[in-house]
């Protein structure tokens, strides 16, 4: 009796000692269910918090934060301050998307301008989450969603354009357009997205005719190449020829001023003889004779005289009289 | 103690009746109650929601957001008989999950449908439609808005009618020509960029000709200009040595004759010459009466 009773007391002992230990256990068990409510938002990071499925919270900030553990709230974190990049390559003649494209369907990836040509264009696009709640619960793959919208936009864009004005000065007003457009279709589809950056990378005619677009770019430079050397042939002909009249000019002034001074010396020697002269004309005019003959017949080779009486007289034309070259 | 164990066995058997009877619907999700196989609810709020123990009454859940999706490419003709091959995209969602949960179920079916109706809607809109409709300088021609928007307004009410879909939007994906229409547009590419450089070669060619030809032009005026004004300055030179020397000279013609004449004689004169002197001429006459007559 005593022993079985003491053998009952240890078991009502052990029992109470299990279930203590059992206690325990369960409350330590309590205390990590309700501690993984704690939670953390990361600074790029909005929380939102799902309270049975309905939007409890829509904007927990950056810190630790507890909300009730599953399954009562749910918690969300969109990085809401990360900006994120999407390359649209699906009209790039070389891109992966292309060859994916070229493969399953054997079409080339391109699009068309206004004017119907073939261009090939890849595009980037920046774009943030501006608003977590239409993110998570309006719009399923943001991702994809936002290609195909961004690839309509460029369709719609380039539609209007000739080829010309694509390649070259359209570019940035293509990029106004897409950003302002595809911000409108991603607001109509709740998408919770805002673009903040729109590139065409690059734009170009495909590489079956790029060549002869290359030309083009060659003509133009062989167009102002020919009116450059013109201009230059021009800017190096006329001031020669500028050159050539001042020369003419400046000889001509030289003649004048040189006719004038040696008609103002012959004439002031004129003078000067004739002064002499008029104070003595026969003896000057015989010694300017004699000087002449003095100075002329040593270097003539011969000379002769005829007289008076048989041949007329040659002399008089070849020599002058100093007495008789008036008629009188 | 044995009120401990009371609780935990309640709080357990608590928990299990709750786990099978309540459920939660999260934002963006939708979802129909049946009740062995029988739609009995229909959820379009998010929240906690009571239902009878699984075996009874299931709960099937649709996405409720927009989704996107892209058709195949097909190649269909447009008014003026070109053949244009486009690929569309459809944003979607289920507007009324009751409809849908009754006629589709499976999202691949959906899209399937969807598709089928988007392209044969998008094949009929454009039988009103030129190539210059889709493609146009002009943007005012340009009906691409134009020809989505009626595929939506086709397509629109008959899957929301069917299917208890909501299509959000139609848009073009991709437009591309069948493989012969492009080498066509690239041959005719290649000729308009020849006619194009060629133009710009030639350009070149006479704006630099008209360039040389005024450069040319303007050289020989400058220069007979400069002629002009050289030689009518030689002129007034010469007028002026004239007036020089006829006033100097008209003071004794006699005279100037004779110095004259002395000069000239002087510069034709040399070896050559053979000088005839008359008996008659001074210097003779001097020679003969002064020196050897006497």
């Amino acid at each position: 009796m005593m022993s079985e009773d003491s053998r009952g007391s240890t078991a009502r002992l052990s029992i109470r000692r299990t279930a203590s230990f059992a206690m325990w256990i369960l409350a330590g068990l309590a205390v990590v269910y309700l501690g993984s409510g704690i939670y953390s938002i990361a600074p790029s990071e909005v929380g939102v918090v799902l309270r049975f499925g309905r939007i409890a919270e829509t904007s927990v900030g950056p810190g630790i934060h507890y909300a009730l553990p599953w399954p009562v709230d749910r918690v969300y974190r969109v990085p809401v301050r990360t900006v994120m990049r999407l390359s649209v390559d699906d009209f790039h003649e070389m891109s992966e998307l292309a060859q994916v494209f070229d493969s399953v369907t054997g079409l080339a990836s391109y699009l068309l301008s206004g004017d119907n040509n073939v261009v090939t264009v890849s595009c980037v696009l920046q774009y943030s989450i501006l608003d977590p709640v239409k993110y998570l619960f309006a719009l399923g793959d943001s991702e994809r969603t936002l290609r195909s919208l961004a690839c309509n936009t460029l369709i719609h864009a380039l539609s209007t354009l000739p080829v010309s004005e694509i390649l070259t000065t359209s570019k940035a007003s293509i990029q106004r357009y897409v950003e302002v457009e595809l911000q409108r279709r991603l607001d109509e589809l709740d998408s919770g997205l805002v673009i903040t950056f729109v590139e065409l990378q690059e734009v170009r005619p495909p590489t079956q005719v790029q060549e002869y677009f290359n030309d083009v770019i060659n003509a133009k430079i062989d167009r102002d190449k020919a009116v450059n050397n013109a201009i230059s042939y021009r800017n190096e002909k006329i001031p020669q020829a500028k050159a050539e009249a001042e020369r003419l000019i400046r000889n001509a002034e030289a003649y004048q001023q040189r006719v004038v001074a040696r008609a103002e010396g012959d004439t002031r020697r004129f003078l000067s003889q004739l002064d002499e002269y008029q104070r003595a004309p026969e003896i000057t005019r015989r010694r300017l004779y004699f000087e002449f003959l003095q100075e002329i017949l040593p270097k003539l080779r011969r000379s002769c005289l005829v007289g008076q009486e048989g041949n007329r007289p040659l002399a008089r034309v070849v020599v002058p009289q100093p007495g008789n070259t008036s008629p009188r | 103690m044995k009120r401990a164990l009371l609780i935990l066995i309640l709080v357990l058997v608590v928990g299990a009746g709750l786990r099978f009877c309540l459920f939660t619907v999260p934002a963006g999700e939708l979802a129909v109650v049946t009740q062995f196989g029988k739609p009995v609810a229909t959820i379009t709020e998010p929240g906690l929601r009571w239902k009878l123990p699984g075996f009874m009454q299931r709960v099937n859940r649709f996405d409720g957001r927009v989704e996107v999706f892209s058709t195949r490419p097909i190649q269909l003709l447009l008014g003026d008989k070109n053949p244009i091959i486009m690929t569309t995209f459809v944003a979607w969602r289920v507007a009324d999950p009751l409809l849908y949960f009754r006629s589709l179920v499976a999202r691949e079916t959906a899209r399937g449908k969807l598709g089928d109706m988007v392209v044969s809607a998008l094949g009929a809109s454009l039988a009103h439609y030129n190539l210059d409709n889709v493609i146009n300088p002009d943007p005012a021609a340009v009906k691409l808005a134009e020809i989505e928007a009626a595929v939506l307004n086709e397509t629109a009410g008959q899957a929301q009618a069917n299917y208890g879909i909501e299509i959000v939007r139609v848009g073009l994906r991709r437009v591309t020509y069948p493989a012969i229409v492009a080498d066509a547009v690239y041959n005719r590419m290649r000729a308009e960029r020849q006619k194009e450089a060629k133009k710009y070669r030639a350009e070149g060619a006479e704006e630099a000709a008209k360039i040389e030809a005024s450069a040319d032009k303007e050289v020989s005026q400058i220069l007979a200009d400069a002629y002009k004004e050289g030689e009518i300055i030689k002129g007034a030179g010469d007028q002026e040595a004239t007036r020089i020397f006829a006033d100097a000279y008209s003071r004794d013609p006699e005279f100037f004759d004779f110095l004259k004449s002395i000069e000239l004689y002087r510069k034709t004169m040399n070896e050559r010459t053979t000088l005839i002197l008359s008996t008659d001429s001074d210097l003779y006459h001097y020679l003969d009466s002064s020196e050897l007559g006497r």
